[in-house]
């Protein structure tokens, strides 16, 4: 029998009654998803709370959608393995498919869900980068009604999310622009199923005539309190032309200065730092390598 | 000898159960009225405990019992050396020691009394480095009284002292005349070597649960590996004669050493005597990372040779760093030095092994039992010396090996000894691919490395037979299934023995109550043991049935002979009576009772030589093995591959080849993990990656693909085994590890002698090399 | 506060009166008696107690009772059928890929699951499928044969039907 607090199970129906709940029962609340991360911190009691509040009952959390011109709404109780799986997700945004695998073994994906693991907010959490670097924007319900909130800002710090009393996260919306953007994730952890020790995405845009890449973003992730866009880092990639790479370590060195990884008992702080700079070449290989060019170039 | 079922890959006897979820381990019975029960641990890595308060956890509604070291005998635990409190009493020694258990009728219950235990301490200063610990200048003594209230009546035990340091045992081997030989030397190699903790990493925690039985018998059904030794502790600690102690080992989900200390068992039996209910004690993962490891070790290791590579004297110290308590790891100081003499000739000899405190866990036994380790060491040594002396590794080995005949440098006969044929099939495939170069950051480099397992001896194993009227053949035996496939074993013994097949065979085990004893199934002798004792019982049971059937047949016993459920006359086999023909004017009732037969074995020893460890006969017999690997190490990253690998083991007649095949499969795996991935991080004591999260083992995506990878039996039988068995599974990590550690050294330039090659670790060691 | 939930194991109903705070493994092995599902770490990291949810591997440890409301749960205990083993367990058998067996029932479910799904999957996709199940025995290698083995019969399966 399980060593967990006994807590009470609430199954709101409605969005309004989760953020009415969460309003009334505020610290002593919170809301499960999967609770593939919530129910080990429960297990080892650095979480007590006394009302889980269960989404599984609202409508529409659990479904990925396509809206033209806006772009992708994907529901907060979408699994990751279904991010991993969608034909609609691999044909816009396949980036987010290719970091739905690597987040932990396929039985945590099936339950794990994309909204979990961004309101769990680990600096290591794998859909964070993606996500970052395709500005995506978390769609927060609240007793006021929906606002949406850039991902850069979403995260305030280890386990801290900028949402308030009352409110939840109900989806994550992909801007549009995305499907055109050429996106890399890559991760290094200890062994093959692993938390990462280092996780970064690259996402820019590529420009035929001048060869170049633009609108540069770079995230890192497991390296500093919240998953971060590497700015500095992007000034120096933007507009690079994709046949030089010169500039290619040179924008993981600066990638590996604006990280602030810790020491820990996964990794140190250099080895982190230095793994910063590898991911960030590896992303940017492999966004080139997407470049379309005539055969001749190639 | 033609063998009709030894030596078939006949299918495992425990499969059917364990594929369809029927199979039951001990977590999975539930009595009526059950207490769970939690433990309280020490936060401290040497404290002495000022006072315990209970008064307001024993408050909490639903809990049943709350207890102390005081509420337990006043009886230390221990192997070689009694040590330990299964619950502390005055002093605590590691983070992690049990200070109180609680037993109430939830888990949650349970853990939330334990918050209510207040304990005040008053912390004493701690040491966790082996070495200083043992110094002669280290201020922290963890068992000045070692002496005043234990018997220290096994040879080399000695107090801890002041101005002594931590050693609580010394053990030695001498041969030859070591100076002398390294003034003969032409070259003299010396190195440190250390190994570090690891965890077992059972997938099954360990559980215990216990209840006083309606004619008060202590019964207990507990994961633990050795009934033999389980219950004679509880008999010891609780002053109950052996028949008022039941010890049962249902399936056990693994335990590679692991189950064999811990004493669980005894917290869970008190809480059941206090409270007169039954109660269950599982312990978390995180417990288990917390308490049980394998030592750590600090190996010395000096050669002297000459220029055609011929070993002529060698002077090993070999230092255990037990933790806390001694527990198994005692045992480990000794019985590693047999695994020291096993492989080569060496004149000149010194083996000093030291078992030393330290406020870390206590460590126990961990699949080799200083096999693995000590042969890290040596194996490298003998690399180091055919790159000095610009030899071929496999060609400085063949020149030092033992062969059949030889008298190792303890004293004892080489009985049979494979590793000159293991060592040349290895390198043979490894050789058959030539190398890849340098790819991108992937450097590549080979190894090879042979490797040796001494059998305990001096132990006992009972085995009973029974043959039913129906044709069937029952095994009874006291030693634990722990996934070795010892069922499987016990079934092919006494099916070739009365030459019926197989599947006529029913396997019990497990409970101290209607199985003979035996000890348990470790140090690499349960299929020697139990090979021995069933074939004995086999035979008394015949003896019965020829007696039965010579007065029908009209023929003395000692000409009879049974197969195929038939008793017949030797020279005229058509003189015959069916077996199941034999029960009719047995029983009072025709056609039932049984025919029984009974086996005890115990394998000779002669004691050592206190002063020269010295023995004609010290270990049961040796199995061999190498291996041959080929490494990339990613200069970026630090990640090492295993590219192709290639094993061959001497483990004597192989009883069923493809159950061979799994324990090198897995044993390869362990060892590869150990040294790649795992490693038991402490800070001041207390374990930092307490979990399957942040304590890596291998993984499907870790194991080479089943190209890469090739198992080779090669058997050489020691006439002495039960149809020439020996014995496998330790033995298989012995060659692993140095052979990765000398391909990391051919890939990379760099020779490791520590443990482990975490993949952050050798990103390190390149990094510093580029210095 | 205790609830009654309705849970559907292997194809039949149960209803448990339960804390919300027990999980489906808990639930499974203590009320209901399916002791095939093992509990390892209890964190999820194992792979030992994993179930199949509408066909899906997860972890019954990180799974609270109540959330398998309404979901088809598959045990090891519901593998076979009253006249054979399925052809997974039958493959674990042949190719000795049991050994002390604590991590079986979670391999061979989740190499169910896989082959539900993709019914000749590679040797490297297989491994992709297995990597969150740990097994201290066996090295993988003959489990990974056992669900190759199962594979290649469905392939024989499907060449007589094309034939």
């Amino acid at each position: 029998m399980s060593s967990m607090k006994s807590f009470d199970y609430l199954e709101p129906t409605s969005t309004a009654e989760v953020c009415e709940l969460l309003a009334r029962f505020d610290d002593s609340a919170r809301v499960i998803a999967g609770g593939t991360d919530l129910l080990v911190a429960m297990k080892r009691r650095s979480l007590n709370p006394l009302k889980l509040i269960s989404l599984s009952k609202v409508q529409g959390l659990k479904t990925i959608e396509y809206i033209p011109g806006l772009g992708l709404r994907i529901g907060a109780l979408v699994s990751i393995s279904d991010i991993q799986f969608s034909p609609i997700i691999k044909e816009k945004v396949p980036v987010l498919a290719h970091a739905a695998a690597k987040v932990g073994s396929q039985a945590i994906r099936n339950m794990a869900t994309i909204g979990g693991n961004l309101c769990n907010a680990a600096p290591s959490a794998d859909m964070a980068p993606p996500l970052l670097v395709l500005s995506a924007q978390a769609l927060c319900s609240g007793l006021t009604g929906d606002r949406r909130i850039i991902l850069e800002k979403f995260f305030t710090g280890p386990g801290r999310t900028s949402l308030t009393k009352g409110e939840f996260l109900a989806g994550i919306e992909v801007p549009e622009t995305s499907s055109s953007r050429l996106c890399s994730f890559v991760k290094v952890g200890r062994t093959a199923v692993d938390i990462a020790l280092v996780n970064t995405a690259v996402a820019a845009t590529f420009e035929y005539p001048r060869r170049c890449l633009t609108g540069v973003r770079i995230a890192l992730g497991a390296v500093g309190p919240v998953p971060f866009r590497s700015v500095k880092a992007e000034v120096l990639a933007e507009g690079r032309s994709i046949a030089a790479d010169g500039w290619i370590d040179e924008t993981g060195m600066a990638a590996a200065e604006e990280a602030q990884p810790i020491n820990d008992v996964r990794a140190s702080a250099d080895y982190r730092r230095a793994m910063v700079k590898l991911l960030v070449r590896d992303a940017f290989r492999n966004v080139i390598a997407q470049a379309i060019l005539p055969q001749d170039e190639r | 000898m033609r063998l009709a079922t030894i030596g078939k890959s006949v299918t495992r006897i425990d499969a059917p159960s364990k594929v369809t979820g029927q199979a039951r381990y001990a977590e999975d019975w539930w009595e009526h009225g059950t207490l769970y029960a939690r433990i309280l641990r020490s936060p401290h890595p040497h404290a002495r405990i000022v006072s315990i308060d209970i008064s307001k956890a024993l408050q909490l509604p639903g809990v049943r019992a709350v207890i102390t070291g005081n509420d337990m005998p006043d009886r230390r635990m221990g192997i070689l050396v009694l040590d330990q409190y299964p619950l502390a009493r005055d002093i605590v020694r590691y983070v992690g020691e049990p200070v109180a258990a609680v037993a109430a009728d939830s888990p949650d219950t349970a853990e939330d009394a334990l918050a209510l235990i207040e304990v005040i301490y008053e912390t004493e200063q701690a040491v966790f480095d082996i070495e200083s610990a043992m110094s002669a200048n280290c201020r922290v003594i963890i068992h000045p009284d070692l002496g005043k209230h234990s018997k220290l009546s096994v040879t080399g035990i000695r107090p801890p002292a002041a101005g002594k340091g931590n050693v609580f045992l010394e053990w030695h081997i001498r041969n030859g005349n070591l100076d002398q030989g390294f003034k003969d030397a032409e070259l003299i190699v010396e190195n440190r070597y250390t190994v570090h903790r690891i965890n077992h990493a059972c997938i099954e925690t360990h559980m215990a649960s216990a209840c006083i039985d309606p004619d008060g018998v202590l019964t207990i059904r507990s994961t633990r590996q050795g009934p033999g030794i389980g219950k004679p502790h509880a008999c010891r600690f609780f002053d109950l004669p052996a028949s008022r102690v039941r010890m049962m080992e249902p399936y056990i989900g693994g335990s590679f050493g692991g189950k064999a200390d811990l004493w669980i068992e005894l917290i869970a039996a008190r809480l059941a005597q206090i409270t007169k209910r039954p109660v269950r004690l599982t312990l978390t993962r995180k417990e288990v990372f917390e308490t049980v490891s394998r030592s750590n070790f600090v190996i010395y290791v000096k050669d002297g040779v000459k220029k055609d590579g011929t070993l002529i004297a060698r002077d090993i110290r070999f230092i255990v760093g037990s933790g806390a308590y001694s527990q198994m790891s005692s045992a480990i100081v000794r019985n590693a030095g047999f695994a020291a003499v096993g492989t080569y000739r060496t004149p000149n000899f010194h083996w000093a092994s030291y078992g030393v405190y330290t406020n870390l866990p206590p460590s126990t036994a961990f699949r080799g039992f200083g096999a693995p380790e000590v042969q890290w060491a040596i194996e490298q040594q003998m690399d180091v010396i055919a790159e000095k002396l610009r030899l071929q590794p496999v060609e400085v080995r063949q020149r030092n090996l033992l062969h059949k005949g030889d008298v190792n440098v303890q004293g004892q006969m080489t009985t049979g000894i494979g590793a000159e044929e293991c060592l040349s099939r290895v390198e043979e495939w490894l050789g058959s691919q030539p190398i890849e170069k340098k790819t991108g950051p992937w450097c590549r480099g080979r190894g090879i490395a042979v490797g040796n397992k001494y059998t305990v001896a001096a132990t006992t194993s009972c085995v009973n037979v029974k043959v039913h009227p129906e044709n069937r053949l029952e095994v009874c035996h006291g030693l634990d299934e722990i996934g070795q496939g010892i069922n499987t074993v016990a079934a092919q013994v006494v099916a070739e023995e009365f030459g019926v097949a197989f599947e006529d065979v029913d396997v019990r085990w497990g409970d101290t109550m209607t199985m003979p004893y035996d000890w348990a199934s470790m140090a690499s002798r349960s299929t020697w043991q139990l090979g021995h004792a069933a074939r004995l019982a086999c035979k008394d049971a015949k003896r019965r049935l020829f007696e039965m059937a010579g007065q029908k047949l009209g023929a003395h016993p000692d000409d009879l002979e049974t197969s195929g459920w038939k008793v017949f006359v030797n020279k005229c086999p058509y003189r015959s009576i069916p077996i199941r023909e034999l029960f009719s004017p047995v029983g009072i009732v025709p056609g039932v009772g049984e025919i029984f037969g009974q086996g005890e074995y115990t394998e000779p020893k002669i004691m050592e030589d206190p002063e020269t460890g010295q023995s004609p006969k010290a270990a049961t017999t040796y199995m061999y093995g190498a291996c041959g690997v080929e490494i990339a190490v990613n200069e970026e990253t630090g990640e090492i591959r295993i590219e192709r690998l290639v094993t061959a083991y001497d483990m004597g007649q192989p009883i069923n080849p493809r159950m061979c095949e799994q324990q090198i499969e897995g044993g390869v795996t362990q060892a590869i993990g150990g040294l790649l991935y795992e490693e038991l991080l402490t800070e001041e004591g207390v374990v930092k990656n307490s979990n399957f999260l942040d304590y890596k083992i291998s993984g499907t995506m870790e194991t080479p693909n089943l190209a890469k990878m090739c198992s080779i039996l090669a058997p050489d039988p020691d006439e002495r085994g039960p149809f020439g068995a020996k014995a496998l599974g330790e033995g298989v990590l012995t060659p692993i590890a140095p052979a990765i550690g000398t391909a990391f050294y051919n890939a990379t330039g760099l020779r490791v002698t520590d443990q482990p090659l975490t993949r952050e670790r050798v990103w390190r060691l390149l990094k510093e090399r580029k210095k | 506060m205790k609830q009654q939930v309705w849970l559907k194991v292997n194809g039949a109903d149960y209803e448990v009166f339960i804390e919300p705070s027990r999980l489906l493994s808990e639930v499974l092995r203590e009320d209901l008696g399916f002791t095939g599902s093992k509990v390892g770490c209890e964190e999820g990291e194992c792979g030992a107690c994993t179930v199949l949810l509408d066909g899906a591997p997860v972890r019954s440890c990180l799974i609270l009772a109540v959330q398998a409301k309404g979901k088809a749960i598959t045990t090891i205990e519901g593998l076979a059928s009253e006249e054979a083993l399925h052809p997974l367990q039958q493959a674990f058998i042949d190719h000795f890929a049991v050994q002390c067996g604590f991590c079986t029932p979670g391999m061979i479910l989740t190499a169910k699951a896989l082959l539900d799904v993709n019914p000749n999957p590679t040797e490297e996709e297989i491994r992709q499928a297995l990597a969150g199940n740990l097994c201290r025995c066996t090295g993988y290698i003959k489990i990974i044969e056992a669900v190759l083995a199962v594979k290649n019969k469905g392939k024989a399966t499907d060449g007589d039907r094309q034939g």
